[in-house]
């Protein structure tokens, strides 16, 4: 029985009495024997030196039959088993015709009195008992009542403090081992659908770790851990499974498989369970009080995962709400970052074609302003020609990069997280991508400085490229033609705010000394569709797919990105992002 | 690309095979099923002066190419009727002929397999006219410098690194490597390479213009010693191998990495 908390319930000197009464109700019978018989003793001598003294003053029998059955009431208040009050009784009555009837110091009593006397003092002895002992038995009950109400009460709220389902199932666990001082193992269907034990919590409040599945299989108990000096945990998964089945309660004290160590309580929502917790008492089955409270425990513990369940499944409602809707803006976008282009580009091929039409010989030769419709086309002056044919050409490759841009994107959602990660020296990446840059960036002068340290990583190659076109090119999009851009790429160790581990980082920075980004737009480059200038981007060709798409992609890594100033020159742009390094297995690279 | 651009010199015609009569311009097999995009191509080669033969379905690309033996195959790789690597290692079977596969960029692993089959090289959809022209010259300089290095008639040998008939010696610009002395000079100074190292360079030089794929060059560097290596480890001795030969790492000369593919060597 775990101890009351003091302050809760424990107020009164009559309440502690009763609640110590019904804990000594409760314990082991070889230990209650001797103390039964020791207090019997005590509270019979104690009324005989009662009764001695009263006789000395004179008094007569009546006050010392009163003073016996006293004794007898006092020693069943305190005593469990009726035997012993079946003893006080009949001692009590011997004591009294002992000491008190004449002649004294004899088993006799003379006189017609005592006969009615002694049947008068066993009844009311006994009735007097009796009477204490139901007092006694409510008090258990309602002691056994309010510890279970306690027990609830302090579970709901253990419960109702966890926010997801494993904690509100540890939590269940460690509370249901501490209730029944006993051990509970969870159960947890595998991807077969069979139940295997999933986690062990131990009667000292802690969790123990479950030994693989193959070490259960030969000797049907898990070995309880040495240092708590656990007693070993048998494994019922054929019990486990029923509960799990009939989504109702099986093991000892139930109707089904009732000769098994544990109780098997299934918890989860209705007709769903998710796990089976295996309730065993310590050194034996568990007791009615106990079943019951685990099944109240096991009932709260499935309340509080239903509304877990729920509140798991409205947030992911609104997480596909609110993907359907950055999937319906990006459409939204794309097709206008589609059509721009295309628009340009069929407008320009018309324009050459028609250029290069013959004049319909078969019509009249127009008479100067009759028919103001249909003019013939003006031929196009060469250098108006080429810059036709060169929008249709910088169209056609700006829709590439988009399309390219648009894979990634798939790669990205239809991957998930399972990016095709290969070992890559972000020094080749550069090199990859400095390959497929704007040809405008010709205009521009890019440089790239030669890498420091081994910058190994492991990244999706492609959308690692593709991070890298989407920063030059933006570079080259939003700097002056011949403004300088340059690559560099290190390694060094994590900043110091990252404390998990020594973990080196390889930092990749575009810098370009263009006219800058102004630092409140700074914040909001890689959101989606900004681009910076224009708001949300609609107005004109926007490359903010382009930085969110950067910024996905290196989280996707576990990497991050950020913009800064260009401190170097004043005035530009940096923006570098980093991703965890890699090393080599068994460091065994080449001499440098 | 812009590398290849770069070094667009003047078309040579210097891929004559031993034993046949020198042609004038190369000839070029175009295997494409898209109308469009065979027009442009046939349209460019046209304009540069070269000879094309035209095949829409594998099966006539394999018959064509028997047929014609032309000096290079341009292989889209999604064709109508059978995968294009299946054409790529038919024609492997009798035939050393470089091909250069055309690829959209969504089939990785198409091209990965197609290297492996024997291809030379690749050109990704969407390509310019000029990036693909620059890979056609680039392949006539491979096949001089092939033809240079081998005076006698190519043998059956099908395996890309057969070493049976290996010349002695290789010179690509400032590089030499002198196989059987096992000495590597770079504009005259010999450089200090790892064992490993070493094999590397010689796989590629030996397989000079080709792309060779991260698998082939494990197997052959590492699988060869009865060692496992791995992408990482072959990452790291390459780039310290193009730390050696490469002036300026930023523009690399010699050996050019095809991220999510391998590495060539190309001929300067």
């Amino acid at each position: 029985m775990s101890k009351p908390r003091a302050g809760v319930e424990e107020d009164s000197l009559w309440q502690r009495w009763l609640s110590w009464a019904s804990a000594w109700s409760d314990a082991p019978l070889p230990r209650r024997v001797p103390a039964e018989a020791a207090v019997l003793a005590a509270s019979l001598a104690l009324a005989t030196l009662v009764g001695v003294a009263l006789d000395r003053l004179g008094l007569g029998a009546d006050a010392i039959v009163i003073v016996y059955v006293l004794s007898v009431q006092l020693v069943s208040l305190v005593t469990v088993s009726h035997v012993t009050c079946g003893v006080a009784t009949a001692a009590s009555v011997a004591l009294f015709c002992y000491f008190f009837t004449e002649p004294r110091y004899h088993l006799v009593a003379r006189g017609s009195q005592y006969p009615g006397t002694f049947a008068v003092m066993c009844v009311v002895a006994v009735a007097s008992s009796l009477i204490a002992m139901r007092l006694r038995q409510n008090a258990r009950d309602s002691r056994a009542a309010s510890h279970m109400m306690h027990v609830l009460l302090q579970t709901n709220h253990a419960l109702q403090r966890c926010d997801s389902v494993q904690a509100v199932v540890g939590e269940a666990g460690r509370q249901l081992a501490r209730l029944v001082s006993g051990t509970v193992v969870l159960y947890l269907p595998n991807a077969a659908g069979m139940l295997e034990p999933g986690a062990l919590f131990l009667r000292d409040g802690s969790d123990a770790p479950v030994p693989d599945a193959g070490a259960l299989d030969g000797t049907g108990v898990i070995a309880g851990p040495r240092a708590t000096r656990q007693p070993n945990v048998p494994i019922e998964a054929a019990v486990a499974m029923r509960a799990y089945e009939n989504d109702a309660p099986a093991g000892s004290g139930t109707a089904l498989f009732s000769s098994s160590a544990g109780l098997y309580l299934p918890v989860g929502e209705k007709d769903k369970p998710l796990g089976v917790f295996a309730v065993l008492g310590q050194g034996g089955p568990l007791s009615a009080g106990e079943r019951d409270m685990a099944r109240a425990v096991a009932g709260e513990t499935s309340l509080a995962l239903g509304r877990e369940l729920a509140a798991q499944r409205r947030e992911q409602a609104m997480v596909l709400a609110k993907n359907e809707q950055l999937r319906a803006n990006l459409l939204r976008s794309i097709s206008h970052d589609l059509r721009t282009p295309l628009t340009s580009i069929s407008g320009a091929a018309e324009m050459l074609l028609e250029a290069d039409a013959p004049v319909p010989t078969a019509s009249p030769a127009p008479q100067p302003g009759s028919n103001p419709a249909a003019p013939a086309p003006a031929p196009l002056a060469p250098e108006r020609r080429r810059e036709l044919e060169r929008s249709i050409r910088d169209d056609a490759r700006w829709l590439n990069a988009t399309v390219e841009n648009l894979l990634a994107i798939t790669r990205l959602t239809s991957q998930g997280v399972h990016l095709d990660r290969t070992p890559e020296l972000m020094d080749d990446v550069v090199e990859e991508a400095l390959r497929h840059v704007d040809p405008k960036a010709s205009e521009h002068v890019v440089a790239t400085e030669p890498s420091r340290g081994l910058c190994l990583v492991s990244v999706d190659a492609r959308l690692m490229v593709q991070v890298l076109v989407n920063l030059v090119n933006n570079a080259v999009k939003y700097t002056p033609t011949g403004s300088h851009i340059t690559i560099r790429v290190e390694r060094h160790a994590a900043p110091a705010a990252d404390d998990a581990g020594e973990k080196d980082v390889v930092t990749t920075s575009v810098t370009d000394d263009g006219p800058g980004i102004a630092p409140e737009d700074r914040g909001r480059v890689f959101d989606t569709f900004y681009t910076v200038g224009h708001g949300l981007a609609d107005g004109r060709r926007s490359f903010g797919l382009g930085l969110s798409l950067c910024k996905s992609i290196v989280e996707a890594h576990g990497g991050t990105i950020r913009l800064e100033p260009n401190e170097g020159d004043g005035h530009g742009c940096v923006f570098s992002f980093d991703l965890p390094a890699c090393d080599l297995p068994g460091g065994d690279g080449p001499d440098e | 690309m812009s590398d290849d651009a770069a070094q667009a010199g003047a078309v040579q015609t210097g891929a004559a095979q031993a034993g046949a009569a020198p042609v004038p311009a190369p000839n070029i097999l175009v295997v494409e099923d898209d109308p469009e995009v065979r027009g442009i191509i046939l349209a460019a080669l046209d304009a540069h002066g070269y000879a094309s033969k035209v095949a829409t379905t594998g099966k006539q690309a394999i018959a064509l190419a028997a047929a014609e033996s032309p000096d290079i195959v341009l292989l889209d790789l999604g064709l109508p009727d059978i995968d294009g690597v299946e054409v790529v290692r038919a024609i492997r079977a009798w035939s050393e002929m470089p091909i250069i596969v055309v690829s959209a960029r969504s089939e990785d692993a198409d091209k990965i397999g197609a290297l492996d089959a024997g291809a030379d090289d690749y050109v990704c959809k969407p390509f310019s006219v000029g990036e693909l022209l620059a890979r056609i010259r680039a392949t006539e300089r491979h096949l001089a410098v092939a033809a240079a290095a081998k005076p006698t008639a190519p043998g059956a040998a099908a395996a890309p690194a057969a070493q049976a008939s290996a010349p002695a010696t290789f010179t690509d610009g400032g590089l030499a490597i002198d196989y059987v002395a096992g000495v590597v000079t770079l504009d005259g100074e010999e450089l200090h390479l790892t064992p490993i190292e070493y094999r590397l360079l010689c796989l590629l030089s030996r397989n000079v213009g080709k792309v060779l794929t991260h698998g082939y060059i494990l197997d052959e560097v590492w699988g060869r010693q009865g060692q496992k290596g791995d992408l990482a480890t072959l990452r790291v001795y390459m780039g310290s191998l193009r730390k050696k030969i490469e002036r300026d790492t930023a523009h690399p000369r010699y050996i050019q990495t095809h991220v999510g593919v391998g590495y060539r060597m190309m001929s300067v």
